[in-house]
């Protein structure tokens, strides 16, 4: 045995570049099927995961898919909003406690701002890294990967998108003020700028200070100055800062409870409270009530369907492959007849040379086996987190 | 050492028929078979080796009938008793030559080696300084001469000390020069271990050499 494992060895070794091939035709026939389950399983353990922590959700009518997806990894619209009255309707019904989210800005390195209550991060479990949750309007938390993409902590601030790029009411962007760093828990979470909803209200315009332009001594900055008005050009307020001094001047014009919000999470007290919720909320016309975890496993079901056409490339991969050594076997089995006739002649058995074959292919199997592991181990946590970056 | 009685081996398609009514071979003895091309003296050794079954009649070697003996046994004792030396020298281009001289202590898949590591690296050695190769045991066969590669052949037909040596035109892809030397190491081998050694060879300069000179011409129908 011994002998024949030594005599394929020496074989392989010898056709080295034949057998390269081999081994990386085997190897991916080998490591695509298995990456693609590992990647695939570890999605549906996240998404579920995430899904099965948010029990429910109320959005405006429309795309479930989109809906479940905006709440739970913010980067999905969704088509319209419902107004903030939805929460205090909720919390009024005493069947679950309930969190609003509005999630429709980007700040300027198109990082999520979700604006939402401090109930949320209760309600999610996070933790502060460093500093404290937002105590007021201009301030924010913000997710330990934005922390390490944005190199900002506790003390910088963030400015959001200038909405004047697609508003023609021209709000200038927000400077918000980083109050904390939460800890990393792998979620969409670390990637997202959270505020309160008001803050979130005056990058949409519906609320505003006003800036002392009395104390700007530029000249340059004023197109037109007298004792009851001043006209200044653009350079004046580049954004808007929110500060204990101005804090007092910003208000919002119009009933905050017709202000829009995105989604409302509801955490049912029990199941017949969530029933009860869900037949309340599918009377009214204008809102859904969805349940993100029946909503990711549809999706689930939909994605192994795409997954299914996969499992048959590779199956027609691994047909070529074995079609690939058949034709390999046959072509050296001819090649080689002379070294097998000489073998014969010379006392050995049809079954050592079969083994010594056999042998062969073992060593090129085993190494394609150890190579697809070793890519798998280096590949397949790295396809992962590129997936559910994708995802989150 | 063999005895032919009364055979007959026929080719089939070809009409063509060896008889061979008596033939002795002692032991130690060197004979040289000749016989016009196609006369049937890879046939004899291929029948006195036990690769081909003669239809009728009895080939004894070594008092072992190899008629009567199925193919497993005819495979053991072929590769315990008989050492083979091709025309094409047939070396496994994949194996240097020391693993190439070491190929049939590799190949008896069911056969405990008859001595320890130790001694074969020795009997290796010692058979590569016989033939002037001992410097090119590490060598692949593609890097040595035409030569080099029957010394090669001869090494590992001798290595499990075989009783009986049959060797197949082995000087045919030999220059002039090579042919005398390769023969004469070949007898002188053959000696040197107390093998039988027969010798298909076309080459009418050469087989003065030999203790007896066999012509198949006339076994042929």
């Amino acid at each position: 045995m011994d002998s024949l494992i030594y005599l394929a060895g020496r074989y392989v070794i010898h056709h080295w570049f034949k057998s390269v091939i081999l081994i990386l035709c085997l190897t991916l026939s080998i490591f695509l099927p298995l990456a693609g389950r590992a990647v695939l399983k570890n999605l549906e353990d996240e998404l579920q995961a995430r899904a099965n922590a948010t029990p429910l959700v109320i959005g405006a009518k429309g795309s479930r898919f989109d809906l479940a997806l905006h709440t739970l990894y913010f980067d999905v619209q969704p088509g319209e909003t419902i107004p903030y009255s939805v929460n205090r309707f909720v919390i009024e019904s005493e069947f679950a406690w309930a969190i609003p989210i509005y999630s429709r800005h980007v700040s300027q390195n198109r990082i999520p701002i979700v604006g939402t209550s401090l109930g949320y991060f209760e309600f999610r479990q996070l933790r502060l890294e460093e500093g404290s949750l937002f105590s007021r309007i201009g301030q924010c938390v913000i997710g330990s990967d934005v922390a390490k993409s944005s190199q900002k902590g506790v003390g910088d601030f963030l400015l959001t998108t200038p909405e004047t790029d697609v508003n023609i009411a021209g709000i200038n962007p927000i400077k918000m003020q980083i109050t904390g760093v939460l800890t990393a828990n792998g979620t969409s979470d670390d990637q997202a700028i959270f505020t309160d909803l008001k803050t979130t209200w005056i990058i949409d315009g519906l609320g505003h200070g006003h800036q002392d332009i009395e104390e700007e001594d530029n000249p340059n900055l004023f197109l037109d100055k007298t004792d009851k008005m001043a006209t200044v050009n653009k350079g004046v307020v580049p954004y808007i800062e929110i500060t204990d001094d101005n804090l007092g001047s910003f208000h919002f014009h119009g009933k905050l409870e017709d202000f829009p919000i995105t989604a409302v999470i509801c955490d049912p007290n029990n199941e017949k409270a969530a029933t009860r919720l869900e037949g309340r909320i599918n009377t009214l016309e204008k809102l859904q009530i969805v349940a993100p975890s029946s909503v990711i496993r549809n999706l689930m079901k939909k994605i192994l369907q795409v997954k299914s056409l996969f499992d048959i490339a590779t199956i027609a991969i691994f047909a070529v492959t074995t079609l690939f050594l058949v034709l390999n076997t046959l072509l050296s089995i001819r090649l080689r007849s002379r070294e097998m006739m000489t073998m014969y002649k010379m006392g050995c058995g049809r079954f050592t040379i079969f083994g010594l074959y056999a042998w062969e292919y073992i060593i090129v199997l085993l190494a394609s086996l150890l190579l697809a592991l070793l890519l798998s181990m280096l590949l397949v946590g790295t396809l992962q987190q590129a997936v559910l970056e994708v995802v989150r | 050492m063999i005895s032919i009685q009364d055979l007959r081996f026929d080719y089939g398609e070809k009409g063509f028929s060896l008889f061979i009514e008596s033939l002795q071979i002692e032991r130690a003895e060197k004979v040289a078979i000749v016989g016009a091309s196609g006369s049937g003296k890879t046939t004899l050794l291929d029948l006195i080796s036990g690769i081909r079954l003669p239809n009728s009649g009895s080939v004894e070697v070594d008092d072992k009938r190899l008629n009567l003996l199925n193919e497993n046994e005819r495979r053991r004792f072929r590769a315990s008793r008989i050492g083979l030396v091709f025309q094409e020298f047939e070396l496994l281009e994949y194996l240097s030559v020391r693993d190439n001289i070491l190929l049939p202590y590799r190949i008896q898949r069911f056969s405990k080696p008859t001595c320890s590591p130790d001694q074969l690296s020795e009997r290796v050695l010692e058979l590569a300084e016989r033939v002037s190769i001992a410097d090119k045991l590490h060598r692949k066969p593609q890097r040595l001469s035409q030569g080099e590669k029957q010394r090669v052949a001869i090494c590992r037909a001798l290595i499990h000390q075989p009783r009986l040596l049959l060797a197949d035109e082995p000087t045919g892809n030999l220059d002039a020069s090579n042919k005398n030397k390769i023969l004469s190491l070949l007898i002188e081998q053959a000696k040197t271990e107390d093998s039988t050694l027969i010798v298909v060879t076309h080459d009418q300069n050469l087989i003065g050499q030999f203790d007896r000179i066999i012509d198949v011409s006339g076994f042929a129908r």
